[in-house]
């Protein structure tokens, strides 16, 4: 008998299946690895911004016992066969055709050896049989350092004279790119009143828990190098450390099943990725490194830190004719890294969730002595957002509008999508306007209002914000490893189970439930049947890894479209099997079956043991087995920009509405949320409690890049945040009551419908507390310019207007 | 990260600490809890040569009332959870009570102690400005046996105190404060967990007419140590404490102040914020008197 | 390394005899030692909360211990939860409330929910999360953690009690 028609696992609320066996302490993360005869490997890392190195003494290093080796950067370079650190997003050193981006680069190696250039840059290694050991060897490391002037503020590396970062570069900028769209010279003449400011990002990153590990075993016998790595592009680490452990014949075998939180900042090629492999080789021996949270906070890439200079041409009643916006984006030392990419992005979405037809963005990556700058959640367009969402409210205060009317006057409206941006990409659908309206219900405006009156007679500053972002998602670009496509191997095995193949990794989003929901639709099998193999680069088809909210686009899609095929197979099968046309055969329970005759059924593992056992008995020309590859290109972005920059990089464009009532204390500075609310439009929505899940966390790293999380510098290049201590994350207790709401306008790009989900959240609260802020201390006339919202700077601010008292 | 290496030795009792002490001279740290120890180990800022465990110690960690000498005595290897948690203290000492309430989180709480965290005397420390306010005695027993120093003279430097090498804090002495008396403990931190941006121990007694008959006034996290803000505790006492008396106080906090400019802000901001708090720990100490039930310890 | 000292602590209610150099963390000990690698380190500085363990019934950074403290404790780590295959009501009520993502942080998360409700049985909401600030999560932003902690609550309620 046939089985009843099941509901959809897709759209439902679906429990993980990755969670037992993480509950149960079961899993294993990257530094859980040990291999027989294990070697312990530190990294010794400059404890200065900025000098010449005079000489790096292991000796003493050495002679202690239990120190099997250790590694300087000139004997790196001595070794012959390793080359600088291949770059990383881009996949040369040519990728663009135009010149634009132009950039430089910088041979690198796995340690510094000529020069240091943050402090955090690694400069030696020592191996030992523990790590106790090791790090009392590290102690025993003797390095001469020659200082230099450090550059670290990026005005100051702006300078003509500055001291340079790398000497063969006529200055420090490593990056420039232009883009711009309509006539924005005629806009600015056209306006009535032009705003101008000066808005700053501050430099904050990502800060996974689980910190970045590196296990490598060389096997000599067979050139295989195995490779542990926590990292969210195993597959491009696997041709990364080809290409730079030039060893003819190596073989690299990466694995990254599973990380502990990567937020963009496990997206970049780092040294001990080439200098534990190394070590392996170099000493017959599996290799381990753990980094420490101190390392991390130097050692791991920081984002963020932009300064715009941006100006809008505005009409009286608040329409924006043209924006211009300088950027200057802070981002350390050159290093392969998602940096560059993120800060052309900044320059692509600075007009953000508005219908500006004028538009010229210019973008200068500037090095200078700190950390290297990289991809966190967010990737550029919250910097964008910031900026934009600022200045709608700067043009209000500047009109005396209401800064929530200059919105909805600018919004691009329902009807104008898939809506090409002056910047070039497509927006594939929004309703931005009843997103916000929404917001503000749920805020309940006019209560705040009264609020805020009451306050004011009793000296007290209340005061609401709100803001639309968005966060493009799915990157592509063209020469780089992010190229736009996904791919997936399924396999229907004998006894009827899927096994699924993505090409990408996760780093706790949960794809082995949400794939599970998708085939288990498809090709109606249990959601327990679906068995997900991800993050192995020798059995998964090639990837360009977990960034960017790719995988509920493209990744989704692709997952769709191969479960598709082989139901494709499967049913032509069956209809040989059932003696009845394709056309009539349904899926249920794990069954095909002729419609409307119950009785005529076949079980999957039937009809795949078929394929694989009884081949002749399959269709003329059909190959056995159930197995298929399929890779989706995506559909909404191009590769070629045009000459004035403008390229479609991003495909889908979720969004998130949201509205905050705080009240600031002027004697302290510090800032309360009394409500916040957001109504975030992700499409479709695969998972509901995974999608909420996603966003709630975003915000919640939303909360700490806009009021807690801080990466400053001394004048010296010293970095003032290098712990758990000075670096404050959020904890329970920082996150305010919310109101979370979600509309479902689906993405017409992809078969589900669903868009990017999980970066809004970390967008939006930056925007919309600084708003806030600014409407609640509008009696003293006070701009936000910078984040975070500390309580010193917002005491600052009150003090300043106050007149210093 | 892990510490450098060290001998270790669990200490029986006290006279035994005393003696591993004296044996191994400067390099000897004492472990109770650890919880600020074994980090500042990990990070090797602390390296020490020999670790000399008390924290298995018998009997050195009740809270008790003495009514002969007007004090609670509460062993130095109390935990800052036990404290929290003793109805004594909650009774008698409140705002000790809340003071515990608000160190660190429950980890910490639970294993780390008062004479742990008082004899590592972090500036941002809790305790001291709590025995501050509330004119606590430290007991410190050596070799030549116990001495008793008031909490006003216990703190040298940044971490440092006038503990000597081969001295053991055994117990904290505190004075029950009278009845009418009522304080508050306020602390201001960069997120949950954090060290203190700043916090004031406020300790008022006032007579039925409500004039202030005497003041305890300390700030943590203001200066290398605990600062007891003597002025201030003057310009409060014999007189009702009107709004232009908090003022004139108010002004004396900010200028016994003198914190370090770090992460959490610069000088000028956390004197400001010292003074932010003590005005706020007033109205709190005030509200309590008059019998009002008002939440202390955090301030967020 | 100073010599090794012998020690005695119970884990997960089986008794574990071995050595530990003085300097030796709890955490490593428990890892690398007695095998279980369900508890993490995040930090160094502990303020992360992925090491939390249970230790004679209060919740303890295992990082922040030297293995030599533990010596006739109590130890009792997320493995030491669920009943075979079993979660139990509080890592039942994780995984319905998706109060994990990448899951690095999870144990220490619920091991500090597990002395929190040990001790108090019904917090508040507010009780929750006063009382998991020693626990970084940096995937969830917390409000699924509380959910489930007072979803736990609820289910492991007494007969007859009050929530």
């Amino acid at each position: 008998m046939s089985a009843a028609p099941r509901p959809p696992l897709v759209g439902t609320p679906v429990p993980r299946k990755e969670d037992p066996d993480i509950l149960r302490g079961q899993a294993r993360y990257t530094f859980d690895i040990d291999l027989p005869d294990m070697l312990h490997v530190v990294v010794y890392r400059s404890p200065a911004a900025h000098a010449r190195i005079r000489s790096v003494d292991l000796s003493k290093a050495l002679s202690l016992p239990g120190v099997v080796a250790g590694l300087t950067g000139e004997q790196v370079r001595e070794l012959g066969y390793v080359n600088p650190l291949s770059p990383f997003p881009f996949q040369s050193r040519d990728p663009f055709k135009r010149g634009n981006p132009t950039i430089k680069f910088f041979d690198h190696y796995c340690l510094a050896w000529d020069k240091v250039r943050f402090v955090g840059e690694p400069v030696a290694a020592v191996v030992a049989t523990d790590r106790y050991i090791a790090e009392d060897a590290l102690d025993l490391i003797e390095v001469d350092l020659d200082p230099l002037p450090p550059v670290v503020d990026s005005a100051a590396a702006l300078e003509p004279g500055s001291e340079r970062l790398y000497e063969d570069w006529d200055d420090n900028v490593m990056l420039t790119f232009r883009v711009s769209g309509g006539d924005v010279d005629a806009a600015f003449n056209e306006a009535d009143v032009i705003v101008r400011e000066t808005i700053h990002s501050g430099r904050f990153t990502g800060t996974p828990i689980e910190t970045r590990a590196v296990v490598a075993d060389y096997d000599a016998s067979v050139k295989t190098l195995s490779l542990w790595s926590t990292t969210q592009i195993g597959h491009a680490i696997g041709t990364l450390v080809e290409n730079t452990i030039g060893l003819p014949g190596l073989k690299v075998h990466v694995n990254f099943r599973r990380i502990g939180g990567g937020y963009g900042q496990k997206w970049a090629f780092y040294p001990e990725e080439i200098l534990v492999p190394l070590l392996s080789i170099l000493v017959n021996r599996p290799m381990k490194w753990v980094e420490t949270r101190r390392e991390h906070m130097t050692g791991t890439i920081h984002a963020r830190e932009q300064t715009h200079h941006i100006e809008a041409a505005v009409r009286r009643d608040g329409a924006i004719l043209g924006v211009r916006d300088r950027i200057v984006a802070n981002i350390g030392a050159a290093y392969p890294t998602g940096g560059l990419a993120s800060i052309v992005t900044t320059g692509m979405f600075v007009p953000g969730a508005y219908r500006i037809a004028n538009y010229e963005g210019q973008v200068q990556g500037v090095v200078t002595n700190k950390t290297p700058y990289g991809a966190h959640r967010g990737f550029g367009k919250s910097e964008a957002c910031f900026v934009i969402e600022r200045m709608v409210d700067r043009i209000a205060a500047n009109l005396d509008l209401d800064p929530v009317e200059v919105r909805r006057r600018n919004f691009i409206p329902p009807d104008a999508f898939p809506y090409r941006s002056v910047t070039g990409p497509r927006y594939d659908s929004g309703r931005y306007g009843e997103a916000l309206d929404k917001a503000l219900e749920l805020l309940d405006v006019d209560h705040w209002r009264k609020a805020q009156k009451e306050a004011a007679a009793e000296g007290r500053y209340l005061g609401i914000g709100a803001c639309l972002v968005i966060e493009p998602s799915s990157s592509t670009r063209m020469g780089s490893y992010n190229a736009g496509y996904y791919s997936v191997r399924m396999r229907m095995d004998p006894n009827g189970k899927v096994y699924v193949f993505p090409g990408g990794s996760d780093e706790g989003q949960g794809h082995a439930t949400s794939i599970s929901q998708l085939v288990g639709d498809e090709l109606q099998v249990s959601f327990d049947d679906v068995m997900v193999v991800e993050g192995d680069s020798l059995a998964c088809p090639y990837g360009s890894g977990s960034y960017s909210s790719r995988f509920s686009v493209v990744g989704t899609t692709a997952v769709t479209l191969a479960a598709r095929a082989l139901r494709e197979k499967i049913t032509q099968i069956a209809s040989v099997m059932l003696r009845h046309p394709p056309g009539g055969l349904v899926f249920a329970g794990g069954q095909v079956s002729v419609e409307g005759r119950p009785a005529e059924t076949v079980s999957l593992s039937e009809i795949a043991r078929v394929a694989y056992f009884y081949p002749f008995q399959l269709p003329e020309g059909m190959d056995p087995g159930l197995e298929t590859l399929y890779h989706f290109r995506d559909p909404n972005i191009e590769f070629e920009a045009d000459e004035r920059g403008r390229v479609a990089m991003f495909s889908s464009f979720p969004y998130d509405a949201e509205a905050a009532a705080v009240e600031v204390e002027a004697d302290t500075g510090l800032l309360r949320i009394l409500k916040f609310v957001s109504v975030h439009d992700c499409g479709n929505m695969l998972n509901p409690l995974i999608v909420r899940g996603q966003h709630v966390g975003a915000l919640a790293h939303g909360f700490g890049g806009a009021l807690y999380e801080e990466l400053p510098y001394s004048e010296e290049g010293q970095p003032l945040a290098a712990s758990f201590k000075d670096y404050f994350l959020p904890t329970a207790m920082e996150m305010p009551e919310m109101v979370l709401e979600h509309i479902e306008t689906p993405n017409p790009f992809t078969p589900g419908g669903f868009k990017g989900a999980g970066e809004t959240g970390t967008v939006g609260p930056p925007a919309v507390l600084a708003n806030a802020v600014e409407d609640a201390l509008k009696p003293l006339g006070i701009a936000v310019r910078r984040l975070p919202l500390t309580p010193h700077y917002l005491w600052s601010l009150i003090r300043e207007a106050r007149g210093n008292r | 990260m892990y510490p450098a290496s060290f001998d270790y030795t669990v200490a029986e009792s006290v006279e035994h600490a005393i003696e591993l002490l004296q044996r191994s001279g400067e390099g000897a740290k004492l472990l109770s809890g650890g919880q600020s120890l074994v980090p500042l180990m990990k990070l090797r800022l602390v390296q020490p040569a020999h670790v000399i465990d008390i924290g298995r110690v018998g009997g050195l960690s009740d809270v008790r009332v003495d009514d002969a000498a007007g004090v609670v005595r509460i062993g130095a290897l109390a935990t800052h959870a036990q404290v929290g948690a003793s109805s004594v203290a909650r009774e008698k000492l409140p705002l000790m009570a809340e003071a515990a309430g608000v160190i660190g989180d429950a980890q910490v709480r639970g294993w780390g102690t008062l004479g742990g965290a008082l004899a590592e005397a972090d500036p941002a420390g809790d305790w001291g400005p709590v025995m501050q306010a509330l004119e606590g005695r430290v007991e410190c027993t050596g070799p030549a046996g116990v001495r008793v120093v008031d909490a006003a003279s216990f703190f040298v430097d940044a971490y440092t105190t006038v503990l000597a090498d081969d001295e053991v804090i055994t117990e904290l002495q505190v004075p029950v404060p009278s009845t009418g008396s009522a304080g508050a403990y306020l602390k201001m931190e960069r997120r949950a967990g954090d060290f203190a941006v700043a916090s004031v121990a406020v300790q008022l007694e006032l007579d039925g007419a409500g004039s202030c008959t005497k003041a305890g006034v300390a700030l943590g996290a203001a200066g290398l140590t605990p600062i007891k803000a003597v002025a201030a505790e003057e310009a409060l006492c014999g007189q009702p404490v009107a709004p232009e008396v908090v003022d004139a106080a108010a002004e004396r906090v900010t200028d016994a102040a003198n914190p370090l400019a770090d992460v959490r802000g610069s000088s000028d901001y956390k004197r400001a914020v010292c003074g932010a708090l003590f005005r706020k720990a007033v109205d709190i100490a005030l509200r309590r008197h008059w019998g009002e039930n008002v939440k202390g310890g955090h301030v967020r | 390394m100073s010599g090794k000292a012998k020690i005695r602590i119970t884990v997960n209610g089986a008794a574990h005899e071995g050595e530990a150099p003085p300097r030796m963390l709890l955490v490593d000990y428990i890892r690398d030692v007695v095998g279980l690698k369900g508890t993490r380190y995040g930090c160094d500085t502990s303020n992360c909360g992925s090491c939390t363990v249970v230790m004679d019934g209060k919740s303890a950074k295992s990082c922040t211990f030297l293995a030599v403290q533990a010596d006739g404790r109590e130890v009792t780590t997320i493995e030491g939860l669920a009943d075979g295959s079993e979660l139990n009501p509080l890592q039942a009520a994780f995984q319905e409330t998706h109060a994990l993502q990448c899951g690095f942080c999870t144990s220490g998360m619920v091991m500090s929910a597990h002395a929190l409700l040990a001790h108090n049985p019904a917090p508040s909401a507010e009780e929750i999360r006063e009382g998991i600030i020693g626990n970084l999560c940096r995937c969830t932003g917390y409000v699924p953690v509380t959910e489930a902690v007072q979803s736990a609550a609820r289910r492991m309620k007494p007969e007859g009690g009050t929530p």
